[in-house]
Parts: C-alpha cells; sequence; structure tokens
C-alpha cells in the first residue's frame, strides 16, 4: 500500500514514515526542504526496502503544490492513505494577532490539510479501502493567551474531521483525528513538565496498528483525554488563573 | 548534562537538530558543540558555556553500495543501525567501539579504536569523506584528496573543527555471524601483554582482562580473549538483537556506588571464577562478541552517581613491562578503588591529538573517590617518563599539561585550529580544559 505523508521531514512525521516504511508501505513524502527529503527517502529505501519518492513543498504558500503530490502518487500506482501530520507553531503566537502570521499559521494547520484531502479525496474513495488520518492537539481543548492562532487552527481542524467522518460513513474511506499531547521532538527539548511525554515512534505505532480500524478521535498519550475533559469543564474563575 | 565517567556535571542549553536548516541557524558568535550519543568519558560535547547540538535525529542512511563496500550515513547514525544493515550484505565497520549506541560523528570525533587496532587501526581509517557545517565555511564535503587538511584535523578532533553531518565510510566483510572465542589463563601483566601482541596479528580481536583489585595474591590474574569470526547465522535471524541503551543520566542512577572493598573484591573474583570454569573455547554472537557491554550494562550502573574513573594509556611496546610494574607498585602503595585492567596492542601513527600509535593499551577502571584522583594524578607522571599517550576522551579530569606533555603535535593541532576556526565558535569543558 502506500502512504502520502505530509510534514514527514521531522517529529511525529518522521516517526509515522519509519513505521509505515518498516510495515513494508510504499511512501511519498511532503516536507518543505528538499534535503531532509532525499536523506529520508535514501533511508527508508535502504533500511525497508520500499520505494520511497518524495515532494518539496511549501504547503502555507498557495496550492500548486498539489497537482506536483498528485503526480508523485501517480507514479507510485495510487495512494491507500492520506497521513497529514503538517503543522507548524511559533513563539510570537500571542493576542497580537499580527495578520500575516495568523494566516500563514492558519494556512499550515488547517487550510492545507483541507486542500490536500480535498484533492484526494475523490481519489480515495474509488480504491477498495483508504484512510485520512489527522492530527490534532490538546492546546485546542481550550482557547488561551498562547498558541493563539495555532489551537484555531487545530479546533477547526477537528471539526473538518468530524464532518469528514460523518460524510466518509458509506464510502470505504475510514477517517481518524489523533489528538496529541507531548511529544518528544525538536520542539520540546528543555520543556519542564511532569506529565510523561509520548514519542514520534510512539505515534506511528498506535497509527499503524489502526490504520484500517474506524477508532474516531484517539487522544495521545491515552490520559489526555481525561485531562482535556478536566480542562474542558474546568469553570472559568479556575481557568483564568492558570497560566498555560 | 553528565559525562558517562559521572565525573563533569553541568546545565547546559540544547538543541535537537533533525533538520539541515536547525543546523545552519545563524547563532551569531555564541559557542557550541555538536553532541552524539553523550558515551565519551570526558565532557567532549558540552559545558565550556556551548549551546549543544544534539544530533542523535540526524541518523539517515544516505547511502550504501555493497558492491565498493562503502556506506554513507548522517553523524548520529548509531553503530548497531550501521551494523543491522550492513550485516544484510556481510559487511561491517573495519573499527566498532565498544558500544552500539555511540554514534558515528562521535566514532569521528574522537578517532576511536575497536576490538583490535593493531589489525584494523583506528576510526580514521574508515573514513572515505565527510560532510560538515561550519558557519564560517557553510555546508562543506571533504574527501580523502582535501588539501585544506579539515579531514585530518576532524577525525580525532572532538568535534572542535565544526559539526559532522555525514560521513562515508569503508567496510570490510563480515565472514561470519559468530564469534569463536578462546580463552587463555594468564597470571602475569607481562605475559599477558606479549600475547595480545602476538595474536593480534592473525586474529578478530585479542584483549586481555585482570584482576586490577591491588592485593598482592590476586592482582594480575586474568585471561587473554581470543576471537576469530566462524560461519553460521544468529538464531534469530536479526545480528542486532533489541538491546536498551545504557544513557550517561541511568548509568548514575542508583545514588551509591556498589563498589567497596570487600564488593570490588568479591565481584571482580566472582567473575575470574565464573571465567576460569567456562570451557577455554566457545562461541558468541557478532553483536555480543562486538559489544560486550551491550547486553551487561550493570557493571557501569554499580559505580552509581559516584562515578568511575578509566583511564586508557597507550604505552610503547619496550617499555609496557617496566610501566606495568610502575603501575602495579604504585597501585599498592596508594591502594585506589581499582577494579579491572585490560590490555590490547595497536599499531599505527599517532597524529596531532589522536590516541594511536605503536605498543599496548593499558586500561585501568577505578572507582571514582579522592584517593583515584590522586592516583591518577601520580600515574600522570608515570605516563610522561615511560613515552606513553593518555586517551583524552577517557579521562575527563587530564590537565592540560600532561596533554602537552605527551602528544608532540599538540601545539600543531592547536595552531591549525586557531587558523582554521579564528572566532573558535566550537567550544567544550574539554577545550577550555586542555587550552584549546
Amino acid at each position: 500500500m502506500t502512504y502520502l505523508v505530509v510534514g514527514a521531514s521531522a517529529g511525529v512525521g518522521r516517526g509515522l514514515a519509519a513505521r509505515f516504511a518498516a510495515a513494508g508501505h510504499d511512501l511519498v513524502l511532503v516536507a518543505s526542504d528538499e534535503r531532509d527529503l532525499v536523506a529520508m527517502a535514501a533511508d527508508l529505501g535502504i533500511r525497508h526496502g520500499v520505494r520511497v519518492c518524495w515532494v518539496a513543498a511549501d504547503v502555507g504558500a498557495g496550492d500548486a503544490y498539489l497537482e506536483r503530490i498528485a503526480l508523485a502518487c501517480t507514479e507510485m500506482g495510487g495512494l491507500d492513505g492520506l497521513l497529514l501530520p503538517v503543522g507548524m507553531v511559533a513563539d510570537d503566537d500571542d493576542c497580537s494577532f499580527d495578520p500575516r502570521r495568523t494566516t500563514r499559521l492558519t494556512a499550515v494547520n488547517f487550510g492545507a490539510i483541507v486542500a490536500i484531502v480535498s484533492r484526494f479525496l475523490p481519489e480515495l474513495t474509488a480504491r477498495p479501502r483508504a484512510t485520512v488520518v489527522g492530527f490534532g492537539s490538546v492546546a485546542a481543548t481550550r482557547g488561551r493567551q498562547r498558541n493563539v492562532a495555532y489551537s484555531a487552527a487545530k479546533r477547526a481542524l477537528e471539526s473538518f474531521f468530524e464532518s469528514l467522518r460523518h460524510a466518509c460513513v458509506c464510502s470505504p474511506v475510514t477517517v481518524q483525528l489523533y489528538v496529541l499531547g507531548y511529544v518528544d521532538s525538536s520542539l520540546t527539548i528543555g520543556l519542564r513538565t511532569r506529565i510523561p511525554m509520548g514519542t514520534p515512534e510512539g505515534v506511528g505505532d498506535l497509527v499503524l496498528g489502526n490504520i484500517h480500524r474506524d477508532v474516531g478521535t484517539v487522544y495521545y498519550p491515552w490520559f489526555w483525554r481525561y485531562l482535556c475533559l478536566l480542562v474542558r469543564h474546568a469553570p472559568w474563575w479556575l481557568f483564568r488563573r492558570r497560566a498555560f | 548534562m553528565v559525562t558517562f565517567d559521572g565525573g563533569v556535571t553541568e546545565a547546559v542549553v540544547c538543541q535537537r537538530h533533525d533538520r539541515y536548516r536547525f543546523v545552519e541557524a545563524d547563532l551569531g558568535d555564541q559557542p557550541r558543540i555538536a553532541r552524539g550519543g553523550g558515551y565519551s568519558y570526558a565532557a567532549a560535547s558540552f559545558g565550556g558555556g556551548s549551546i549543544v547540538q544534539d544530533l542523535r535525529r540526524f541518523n539517515r542512511i544516505l547511502r550504501f553500495d555493497p558492491e565498493a563496500r562503502t556506506i554513507e550515513v548522517e553523524a548520529g547514525t548509531t553503530l548497531a543501525e550501521v551494523l543491522e544493515v550492513t550485516s544484510r550484505a556481510d559487511l561491517c565497520l573495519p573499527v566498532q567501539p565498544g558500544y552500539p549506541a555511540i554514534t558515528i560523528g562521535g566514532c569521528i570525533a574522537a578517532n576511536v579504536h575497536g576490538k583490535n587496532p593493531a589489525r584494523e587501526g583506528t576510526f580514521v581509517d574508515c573514513v572515505a569523506d565527510l560532510t560538515m557545517f561550519h558557519p564560517a565555511y557553510g555546508l562543506i564535503r571533504i574527501g580523502a584528496g582535501d588539501s585544506s587538511g579539515i579531514l585530518e584535523l576532524t577525525c580525532g578532533g572532538y568535534g572542535l573543527t565544526g559539526v559532522i553531518l555525514a560521513a562515508t565510510l569503508s567496510l570490510r566483510p563480515l565472514t561470519g555471524h559468530r564469534v569463536a572465542v578462546r580463552r587463555i589463563r594468564v597470571s602475569d601483566l607481562g605475559e599477558s601483554a606479549r600475547l595480545v601482541e602476538e595474536l593480534s596479528a592473525e586474529n578478530t580481536f585479542a584483549y586481555s582482562w585482570h584482576d586490577a583489585v591491588p592485593r598482592p595474591r590476586t592482582f594480575g590474574r586474568g585471561f587473554v580473549f581470543q576471537g576469530s569470526m566462524v560461519g553460521g547465522s544468529s538464531p534469530t535471524g536479526r545480528v542486532v538483537p533489541s538491546y536498551r541503551p545504557l544513557t550517561p543520566e541511568g548509568r548514575a542512577r542508583l545514588p551509591f556506588s556498589f563498589f567497596g572493598s570487600l564488593t570490588s573484591r568479591a565481584l571482580i573474583s566472582a567473575y575470574w571464577m565464573a571465567e576460569r570454569s567456562r570451557p577455554a573455547m566457545g562461541e558468541t554472537s557478532v553483536f555480543d562478541a562486538m559489544f560486550p557491554f551491550a547486553r551487561r550494562s550493570a557493571y557501569f550502573r554499580l559505580f552509581g552517581r559516584p562515578g568511575l574513573a578509566e583511564c586508557q594509556i597507550l604505552v610503547p611496546s619496550d617499555d609496557v613491562s617496566g610501566f606495568l610494574r610502575d603501575v602495579q607498585h604504585l597501585l599498592f602503595s596508594l591502594r585506589p578503588p581499582s577494579l579491572m585492567m585490560s590490555l590490547k596492542a595497536f599499531r599505527g601513527r599517532g597524529r596531532l591529538l589522536r590516541f594511536d600509535g605503536n605498543g599496548i593499551c593499558v586500561t585501568l577502571d577505578l572507582q571514582r573517590s579522592p584517593s583515584t584522583l590522586d592516583f591518577l594524578r601520580r600515574l600522570d607522571q608515570l605516563t610522561v617518563a615511560a613515552g606513553g599517550i593518555p586517551s583524552i576522551i577517557k579521562d575527563s579530569r587530564l590537565p592540560a599539561s600532561v596533554v602537552r606533555a605527551c602528544y608532540p603535535e599538540y601545539e600543531q593541532f592547536r595552531s591549525r585550529l586557531q587558523a582554521m576556526d579564528p572566532a573558535r565558535l566550537f567550544r567544550s569543558e574539554l577545550s577550555n580544559r586542555l587550552g584549546l
């Protein structure tokens, strides 16, 4: 089977690509830096003997890349699934609402994913079975003064995947959303937290194990489901005091 | 961060690189240093106020050519990962230091040696080319014909010339997936040195293990291990079995050292008796032969938070008997908490600050304590007098004066490094301590 991994060169994307390649799946990788993609494609091919092709694209800048991805997927014989761990955060994503930054954050974290799903869904519904996997964030549980545009985009993504799952009930396409807590990556290095972190490889194992199951929304690590429930229902007088 | 021996601890700012654009990020004139697995006993990958650039996720295999017997890997690739891939084509790295989670970048930066440096040389001998980054030079690829001297300076340059990103390495045939090990009982260090030197030429490896607890009756007893690859495959079909990598922090988890005077004697004697009772000929997997401590990490854990001290000294063959006698005398007079000693033969040419040359490498493990540090200071004097060279990467307290006295090309290394990088952007506790 062949899977498209968007945001493949780092963190969760790398973990997914490694696990899916180890399971013998061919891959189409998308990330912004060609050098990382060349290295990843070579590595996965050598280690696991799978076919890997790549498309270097900035998914936050227009949608011209979609046809390049489509061409690469055709060369690989069509797609059996979309893995969409693409995303970006910004240190200054606060309530200053810089329009360019907000537009870019929402474009990468939401708009691009909607565009990719919209472009490839017709093709996926024609396959015997296929899977679309999105990745939300626990940051979207409740709006805060930090990661403002990022959280808003991830909340929109949750809504989109809910609709998508509903729309695909009678199709061979399985739709899954993984809501990620802290995952050990270059973004979380040095982060002091008492909450245990997951790993990109752990995400990869979980997604691979569930790939054709109609699991809906899954939290990773699992305990975030309950933490998010608490945060979501915390009364405002308590929530406003927390500086997180 | 802490050194593997527990001797140096420092709070650091750390970046974890997994993409090229992170490596190229502008850090201004802030000193920085690359870090691999963190298995160095000296603080070569942190300290000195430097930002630590963790490259363990820069671990992709870029090219593998079984016909040409070469592999190109990123610097954070571990020895186990390389073995996993190359063993499928019955190839392996000729030089394999003793722990599988050590990274290729670390092997190059420290110019490590393997089980048989007399036959296989040191790591520099299998480096065909390097890709590295230095803000002043950008991304550069340097090969064997490099006239700038950067390749020579980088292999055994302790990460001070820039960030090693990738390397092409030469491989040699892996003639079997099992290793036949012959154990020869010895009672004397001098006899052992002669045997090790003799056996190294013809075998995959030859090294010795000795009881170094300072007790007249038992000191020096031990075994010479001689290994040769034989046919056969691993029972699981995998050359690299699962193992749990030991980290410097994990090694120091025990809050105290298990090794007191009684427990050291008991443990070392128990090991000696266990080895003595086993058949003289045995067979083991390639993985266990190459990485004997990978699945027996308890030895290092037992040193606990106080840590261990390991010194490795390369002594010219002609002087080794006298040197071993002097070490024995010093051990008996100062009675530091020493545990074991090992000998290995070397054949090579020591250049710059590389631990290489002709002679016998004497390794001594001790529990870290004030008397140990006093012993090591006196041992430095013996090393200088014997014309030996101490391993810079294995000793977290080695003073600059000893390195200057023992390495004839110390000044040359220092001046060439200064010429290559006048701003001296890449620094560590090691480089500061050694005045580099």
